[in-house]
């Protein structure tokens, strides 16, 4: 296999302007993945900063209701900043840090990705600029004022269709201009190699995490994990531990927006095809001339129209499976979640917990799966409330 | 002269893109095709033509041009609002190779040629003598992806060299066709850093090949033309963006004659 392919996937389709950049950190990383010490240091952040493990919860309400399969919940919610992100930022802005850089710019889509990178530059006294769509500063106001709470300044993007894949846009220009002394924190499995394998590597805490809980609590593997998919971090970090277990099931959970035969979805497994976009060969959500296609969902988080290259493997070779889920799925798993577990979840999570409310009713009571809560709601609770029609101040 | 003694010697005749080379430092041009009308491409290039250019790069639009700032974005977006695609650039292509015999090279993302099919694509540009391909996107360690194709249709594939490290540069100038596309990293060097940098990936550049080098420094007047002509073989410029009145009122012509001619007296005279 190539370097950095995941069967035809993945690559390094990038402008040469950014090659002797993306060579170095391939190098780095390489010295610092197999560093006892930058792991010991990523551990001691992980637990008593980001607030690791995250506790793997037993839904006993939901699975009651539901009177099929037990679901657990993986809570990445609880993790400090409200998701599975700072993860990934900790171990990047460390790794930045010992590559002697002094700036990070990362592309946030839902906010949650720009939050986490804002916080652990402020953490590390770094600088920090995120780029963000113009659409999703004004749906997710509330982030935007963390990030600038934070330290950071936030660019409102007002390109193309001003949402995530335009603040990716935005965010390899600047880098092109600047990485000698700025690292791009990408914030998912996508983009050109090393990134792939770096924000797996580092969002696989998540399934290692919950492969040895759930054995603990059940005594053996779940049947199924579910995970929502955007370029796809939270999931791969849910499937990596699992891929090797062939009976557990992997799921991830696409944006359906208002329906798949509809124009106005981001359903890339469902609706896309093979493309090369953003740095990498994947499958895309794109017209018949190859030009990106505008997409759409409710969640900023999933509003992007290509996946992680080895999502597209794991499709292609049958291990992995997607099925999209609708915006009015998701609301009402989103407000399901709230009364059945006093737990107010990421719209981006609600996709996974829709997938698993179908799921669940259809399997064995001795089954088990678990769903990975990205991040928590309540950046969403203004959107949701507009979404029922119900004006509120934020 | 060395045209035919070539050919009697049996050599494969000097191509479109030496002969680029021959008349002084080379100035090469771009623009996005249909940006803002087709026509109005075509007639640009003809204008260039005669002004001076002495190859003449044409951007198939895409969505997305993630190497370039937003104002090239901009341009292919308008582009693309006017219906402009792959087969509509040939369209173009063959109007132009109608009227001039101009050296013409494309420059494009991958995915839309990816999507057009790289065998139709290349052998589209064989057919309209298109004589070279860039593509933005498709660094020395994924050019596999196209070089089989774009050699058996007799198509080069032009290189970007963007490192500041000999290894690389080497690596890259050694397997290139066609000419090399110098786009250093302006905002790294100041002043007289820049020439230096140059001055130097040249002489590593020259122990690996002899085909020509252009450099790109984000060139908007004559002045700054000449560093780029003054350490390399030819300098690479914007054609200005000439709105769609402008063309409907006759003074489009005059604008682009004027500025490239600029550009290509100020290079003679270096």
């Amino acid at each position: 296999m190539q370097k950095g392919r995941f069967g035809q996937f993945g690559g390094q389709f990038i402008s040469e302007k950014l090659m002797d950049e993306l060579l170095c950190l391939e190098a780095q990383y390489q010295f610092y993945q197999s560093d006892p010490g930058f792991q010991q240091e990523l551990d001691y952040l992980l637990k008593t900063y980001a607030g690791r493990p995250s506790l793997l919860y037993f839904a006993e309400r939901m699975t009651k209701d539901l009177g099929g399969a037990k679901i657990y919940l993986k809570r990445e919610d609880l993790n400090h900043t409200g998701s599975h992100k700072i993860n990934n930022v900790l171990g990047q802005i460390l790794l930045a840090k010992k590559m002697g850089k002094k700036r990070v710019i990362a592309e946030t889509g839902a906010g949650q990705h720009g939050v986490a990178t804002a916080t652990v530059a402020a953490l590390f006294g770094m600088e920090c600029e995120i780029f963000m769509g113009k659409v999703d500063t004004d749906r997710q106001a509330l982030n935007v004022y963390r990030m600038e709470l934070l330290g950071a300044k936030v660019h409102a993007v007002t390109s193309g269709t001003q949402t995530l894949k335009d603040a990716v846009n935005e965010t390899m220009r600047e880098w092109a201009n600047s990485f000698q002394d700025t690292h791009y924190v990408l914030g998912s499995v996508m983009g050109p190699h090393p990134f792939p394998t770096i924000v797996r590597d580092f969002q696989s805490i998540i399934g290692k995490e919950t492969r040895q809980e759930i054995l603990q609590k059940e005594g053996k593997l779940p049947a199924a994990v579910l995970a929502c998919v955007g370029g796809g971090s939270n999931a791969m970090g849910m499937f990596y531990a699992f891929v090797q277990d062939v009976n557990v099931r992997l799921i991830g959970c696409e944006a359906g927006g208002k329906g798949v035969d509809t124009p106005l979805h981001a359903a890339t497994m469902a609706r896309g095809v093979p493309g090369i976009f953003h740095g990498m060969k994947s499958y895309f959500c794109q017209d018949e001339n190859g030009q990106i296609a505008p997409v759409y969902s409710i969640s900023a988080g999933l509003d992007y129209p290509g996946i992680g290259p080895e999502h597209a493997f794991l499709r292609d070779s049958g291990r992995a499976e997607y099925f999209p889920i609708t915006d009015d799925q998701a609301v009402a798993a989103f407000e399901y979640l709230a009364r059945a577990e006093g737990i107010i979840c990421a719209i981006e999570s609600a996709h996974a917990v829709a997938y698993a409310r179908f799921l669940a009713p259809q399997m064995r009571k001795d089954e088990c799966i678990v769903v990975c809560l990205s991040g928590r709601g309540d950046k969403d609770v203004a959107a949701i409330a507009r979404y029922r029609g119900v004006q509120i101040d934020e | 002269m060395s045209l035919q003694l070539h050919g009697i010697e049996g050599f494969k005749s000097m191509s479109r893109i030496q002969s680029a080379f021959q008349n002084g430092k080379a100035l090469v041009a771009f623009l996005t095709v249909g940006d803002p009308t087709k026509e109005a491409t075509i007639r640009s290039v003809l204008l260039m033509e005669q002004a001076g250019v002495d190859l003449i790069q044409l951007g198939i639009p895409f969505s997305d041009p993630t190497a370039e700032e937003t104002q090239i974005q901009e341009s292919n977006l308008r582009a693309l609002r006017n219906g402009m695609t792959v087969d509509e650039v040939f369209a173009v292509i063959k109007e132009i190779r109608e009227k001039s015999n101009v050296p013409l090279l494309l420059y494009s993302y991958l995915n839309p040629v990816f999507h057009y099919g790289y065998e139709r694509f290349f052998s589209r540009c064989g057919e309209l003598s298109v004589d070279a391909v860039e593509i933005a996107d498709l660094p020395f360690e994924e050019k596999e992806e196209v070089s089989l194709v774009a050699k058996k249709n007799e198509v080069d594939i032009i290189s970007v060299i963007a490192s500041s490290k000999q290894k690389r540069i080497a690596q890259i100038a050694k397997e290139a066709t066609g000419f090399l596309h110098i786009i250093p990293a302006i905002n790294a060097y100041t002043g007289i850093a820049l020439e230096r940098e140059l001055e130097k990936i040249m002489v590593w550049i020259r122990k690996e090949t002899k085909i020509p080098a252009i450099v790109d420094l984000d060139i908007r007047i004559p002045e700054q033309a000449k560093l780029a002509a003054w350490v390399a073989d030819g300098a690479f410029v914007l054609c200005p963006y000439i709105a769609l009145d402008a063309w409907e009122n006759g003074q489009a012509d005059g604008k682009i004659l004027q500025y490239m001619a600029n550009m290509k007296n100020t290079l003679q005279e270096c």
